[in-house]
């Protein structure tokens, strides 16, 4: 492990293939939205996604969703959302993918990222793919006040 | 454990668990920045900040606005911005505030750690002060601003570097170089506070200990001491402790450059190589044994006094070795003594006391009380073995009539040994109409043997009483027995109010017996039994004398009333009145005796003086106690005692009074009278004042008076005393000032006889 | 006001208030010092007639003594102002628990002082001292037998 323990991030970058699976495909062409349901799990590259639900909007630009060759606007995902990365997992319970911006945002009563023995809860999991950097909120209503938690293990202890 | 930061000796896995208002998890910068009621917790030190920054590529934590740190042990940090490794190891701090475990305080503009061991501040302050909640800006009391304040964890010392000392916020002292203790350590070897004293022959001294805590059951206490006169005292005292009990050992020495700073003939004046060696050590063997020492030998009898040898500088210094047991009902208590009477006056001289002091070989007491009854009654044992060695006679002449035609031995030349051995039953019924009657039986018998030097026998032989011969048996053993058929009535009434309850209790006694063997001529020693008072407490003894050497005999009568009273508002009172009568047989407080005990006792006429005592006290501390003894004819008073005490606001307060007409046979030639007064003022929760004064009132002179004010508060105390001592015959006075000021934490300065604590 | 002797057995008093039973049925703690054994023994002995302490006592007794002892005079046979004459002066704080109802009945305090000389022969002093101690305990014991009665009588008077 290089020095940095370095956060790989959810990569779901706009240009790799992208490869859904779901029990279910509903298209409907007019609204350009396409919406898998059961088991949902999508897969690109080191990333894996897997939800009970993903609804996809693709852009107006002309490509059909249904031969996935229009182009992603954004995804919506919900129904006990779990996206892995090379070493890091994070749940949720529904997550919003915009492809032009590279944002990810997860949301839900408790939302966790871990990666190894360090954890992260909170409420509201932001993700911004382009430099990898990942802001986490608290809930503002649920008894925890708004609090994020993080159990981490001190780099310099791995360094001795 | 080390001062700041301290996570050196961490657990290896040991998480950090950091919650926050909101998290930004920076994956290119590899950076966790938290906002918001930040709090982290490693390993059992907690940091709370406003904002923190933790860079995992340098593992440094970044921590700004109202940071506050507590350490597991205990210690607080307060900073506005603290930059330091992930493992608080190492690190720097701007504008910080510490708080230790044991309430001393540092501040400074910047403070750096490094390697979890050394913190030194910049500029910094210290002081074992609580900062002032209302008033943050006022000075504490005391503190030392320093350049550098360094605090190392590994040698357990705080050094400041060209600090000052301030006091209330002015500096007095300025402090190039200082080095104390580690506040949160207990035993550290190294310099202790030094202190100074000045006396007139001594000249002027400072003495520097230095503390070896050689391990934590056994340390080492070297001290040197150096007089402008005299020179240089060495001292040393070990001590080590068990867990069922502790001894020390102590050593001194001087050699004396000028004891002709003394008068001459006294013994100071006469020394100049002098040392002493004492030990002190008690042990508890189970819950009911202990045994233990205290003994002192020195080459003169006045060195441990002259130089203040601490824990044997007692004007009667006694040695002892004992072994006691206590449980229940029954005492076992086998001791040996010797007495160093620390006098400057030659042995020579007549008022010389300490030659003549004995050694006691042991003293041995042993009381038996059987739990079950015999015979319905209690049945008492009591054992005594007294065994006196002397080599010197004290005797000296009183006057009687005229002068010096009444002799007095306190003290025989030679050795003595007396066992006693006592057994008493008595046992109580109560009529149906209230009457306690309590027969008594008692007997004893005594084994004495003497071996008198010469000269004490001729002073016994030659004996004289107001200048007639009073006649000796001398004997190389005695045999003495004593039997007692005794009978008590008591009719106790209860005379009781709504508001108040009294009992008169009118109590008889009679003692039958013989006349106690060999009273009437003198050869056996009187050495425990030279004391008589007959007061209230004594009139309902059954042996009225205050030891074994002499046995009170023939028939006698003692008949009183005694009084208690409860009152609802929580006063209480108590009284008793009597009389003794020797009915039958020889008057044992009439009869010779080597110190004259019974002269002008009250006892010594067939009818005895009149004794009483009242007393009544309030639950709100005051207290007031009278005991008399009235002459049977003439009712004055021979002697008496007054005691009160009261509590009144913030001033307590206590007057005791003595008058005791004279008893020249007895060793008294005036009357003596005195009244002590002693004053104690709170003036607030930190300011107290003491005041006390014994005047002479035969001689209206004020023998002692003693002056003295302390303030306390949870870091600084300071006392000063001032007491003067006047000799009523030859009005000679003289004065000792003392201070103490002591810095927690710090140390304390200052003269042993300024301690508050000690003197009052 | 009532007036009955203190001692005197139920039949006999008018008010029927039954306190010697009661007397002899205290348990006193035991002690750690001498002289404070001194105060119990004879205690003991005023509270039983000598039948010893009573195998289940209703009452449980506390007692804290102390003693001090203060110069009374200094004369100047000696010339360092050591005292030629003391007075001892013993004070009991006691607590008496009734052991059924686990109340505190009575709590009180008594003081008795005793006088004694300090001879010149400080072996004498030290025997001087000791008997002034057993003199004021086993006064210190008869107060505190009639300050029990009383305490009873009232409790007795009051239950």
């Amino acid at each position: 492990q290089d020095s940095q323990s370095r956060l790989t991030g959810l990569q779901l970058s706009g240009d790799k293939p992208i490869q859904i699976e779901s029990e279910r495909l509903e298209v409907r062409e007019e609204d350009n939205v396409a919406v898998f349901s059961g088991n949902v799990s999508v897969v690109q590259g080191p990333t894996l996604l897997k939800a009970g639900r993903m609804k996809v909007y693709y852009l107006q630009d002309g490509g059909s969703a249904a031969t996935g060759s229009a182009n992603i606007d954004r995804l919506e995902v919900d129904g006990n959302v779990y996206v892995k990365s090379e070493n890091q997992v994070a749940t949720g319970d529904s997550a919003t993918f915009d492809m032009k911006t590279e944002v990810l945002v997860l949301s839900g009563k408790e939302v966790v990222l871990s990666e190894g023995e360090n954890v992260i809860v909170g409420c509201r999991l932001t993700v911004q793919m382009k430099n990898g950097q990942a802001e986490l909120d608290g809930c503002k209503d649920t008894k925890a006040g708004g609090r994020v938690k993080m159990l981490l293990t001190p780099g310099s202890q791995n360094r001795q | 454990q080390t001062g700041g930061l301290d996570v050196s000796d961490l657990p290896q896995d040991a998480q950090m668990l950091l919650t926050a208002d909101n998290l930004i998890y920076d994956n290119d910068q590899s950076t966790i920045t938290a906002a918001g009621g930040v709090q982290i917790e490693y390993a059992g030190n907690n940091l709370v900040a406003d904002r923190v920054v933790y860079d995992r590529a340098t593992s440094r934590v970044v921590a700004r606005g109202r940071v506050q740190i507590i350490e597991k042990d205990g210690n607080k940090i307060y900073a506005d911005e603290i930059d330091v490794t992930d493992d608080f190891r190492d690190g720097f701090v701007n504008a910080l505030r510490v708080e230790t475990v044991d309430k001393t305080y540092f501040a400074a503009e910047s403070a750096e750690r490094s390697g979890g061991r050394l913190t030194t501040f910049n500029n910094g302050v210290y002081t074992a002060c609580e900062p002032c909640r209302d008033k943050p800006g006022k000075p504490p009391i005391w503190q030392i601003k320093a350049q550098k304040i360094i605090w190392n964890g590994e040698s357990k010392t705080v050094r400041f570097e060209r600090s000052r000392f301030e006091f209330f916020g002015m500096p007095i002292a300025y402090l190039p170089y200082l080095e104390v203790a580690d506040p949160t350590v207990k035993r550290k070897t190294g310099f202790l506070i030094p202190s100074a004293s000045y006396n007139d022959e001594l000249g002027f001294g400072v003495s520097v200990p230095y503390y070896l805590a050689l391990s934590p059951t056994y340390d080492l206490t070297v001290t040197g001491t150096y007089y402008t006169n005299q020179g240089f005292l060495g001292e040393a005292e070990w001590r080590q402790r068990f867990d069922n009990g502790q001894y020390s050992v102590k050593i001194a020495g001087i050699k004396q450059q000028d004891p002709e700073a003394w008068s001459p003939n006294t013994v100071n004046g006469s020394e100049d190589g002098r040392g002493m060696i004492g030990s002190k050590g008690q042990f508890r063997v189970n819950p009911r044994w202990t045994f233990g020492w205290d003994v002192l030998a020195q080459t003169d009898k006045n060195f441990s006094r002259t130089y203040g040898i601490d824990g044997f500088s007692d004007t009667v210094q006694t040695s002892q070795l004992y072994l006691t047991g206590l449980d229940d009902r029954n005492f076992f208590d086998l001791r040996a003594y010797h007495f160093d009477v620390q006098e400057d006056v030659l042995d020579s001289s007549p008022s010389a006391r300490d030659d003549q002091q004995p050694w006691v070989l042991p003293t041995f007491d042993y009381s038996y009380t059987p739990d079950m009854s015999v015979a319905g009654g209690e049945l008492n044992l009591d054992i005594n073995v007294q065994n006196i060695y002397r080599d010197q006679l004290s005797l000296n002449k009183v006057n009687g009539i005229n002068p010096n035609d009444t002799s007095r031995i306190d003290g025989m030349d030679g050795l003595a040994s007396r066992m006693t051995a006592e057994a008493e039953w008595k046992r109580s019924f109560v009529t149906s109409g209230g009457l306690v009657v309590t027969p008594l039986l008692q007997a004893r018998g005594d084994a004495i043997y003497t071996d008198y030097d010469a000269t004490t026998v001729n002073g016994i032989t030659s004996f004289e009483l107001n200048g007639t011969p009073v006649g000796s048996d001398m004997r190389s053993s005695y045999y003495r027995y004593m039997a007692t058929a005794g009978l008590e009535a008591r009719w106790p009434i209860l005379f009781s109010t709504t508001s108040a309850s009294h009992v008169l209790e009118p109590v008889a006694q009679i003692f039958v017996r013989p006349d106690a063997p060999y009273q009437d001529k003198l050869g056996i020693p009187n050495e425990d039994a030279q004391s008589l008072v007959f007061d209230a407490t004594t009139l309902f003894e059954r042996d009225k004398f205050s030891g074994y050497d002499r046995i009170e005999g023939g028939t006698r009568a003692n008949v009183g009333i005694r009084y208690s009273g409860s009152f609802a508002n929580g006063w209480t009172a108590q009284g008793l009145f009597g009389q003794s009568y020797q009915i039958a047989g020889a008057n044992p407080y009439a009869a010779p005796d080597l110190v004259n005990v019974g002269a002008y006792s009250g006892l010594e006429t067939d009818v005895s003086d009149f004794v009483g005592m009242i007393g009544f006290a309030s639950p709100g501390g005051f207290a007031f106690s009278a005991g008399a003894r009235f002459d049977e004819e003439t009712f004055d008073v021979r002697r008496t005692d007054l005691k009160t005490a009261a509590t009144v606001g913030a001033v307590t307060g206590s007057l005791q009074y003595a008058y005791i007409e004279a008893q020249p046979l007895y060793g008294f030639e005036t009357d003596r009278q005195e009244v002590t007064g002693v004053a104690r003022i709170k003036f607030d929760e930190n300011w107290s004042g003491f005041a006390s004064g014994t005047y002479d009132i035969e001689s209206e002179t004020v023998v002692k008076n003693d002056y003295g004010f302390s303030y306390g508060d949870e870091c600084f105390i300071y006392s000063m005393t001032y007491s003067r001592s006047e000799n009523r015959v030859t009005k000679e006075t003289d004065h000792s000032f003392g201070f103490r000021v002591s810095l927690r934490t710090i140390g304390d300065f200052g003269t042993s006889s300024g301690d508050f604590g000690s003197s009052f | 006001c009532t007036v009955r002797p203190l001692m005197a057995t139920p039949d006999v008093t008018s008010s029927g208030v039954a306190s010697s039973p009661a007397m002899s049925s205290i348990a006193i703690a035991p002690v750690d010092t001498r002289y404070g054994q001194q105060v119990r023994n004879h205690l003991i002995f005023l509270l039983n007639g000598g039948a010893g302490q009573p195998a289940s006592a209703r009452y449980a007794l506390d007692l804290k003594i102390t003693r001090s002892s203060s110069a009374a005079a200094r004369v100047q046979v000696r010339t360092d102002n050591e005292p030629t004459a003391s007075l001892l002066t013993m004070t009991a704080v006691y607590k008496l628990t009734d052991g059924e109802t686990g109340k505190v009945v009575a709590t009180g305090k008594r003081e008795i002082s005793s006088a004694y000389d300090v001879p010149r022969q400080e072996f004498a002093a030290l025997r001087a001292a000791r008997n002034a101690e057993d003199r004021a305990a086993r006064e210190l014991a008869e107060q505190l037998r009639l300050a029990l009665g009383q305490d009873l009588a009232r409790a007795g008077a009051g239950s």
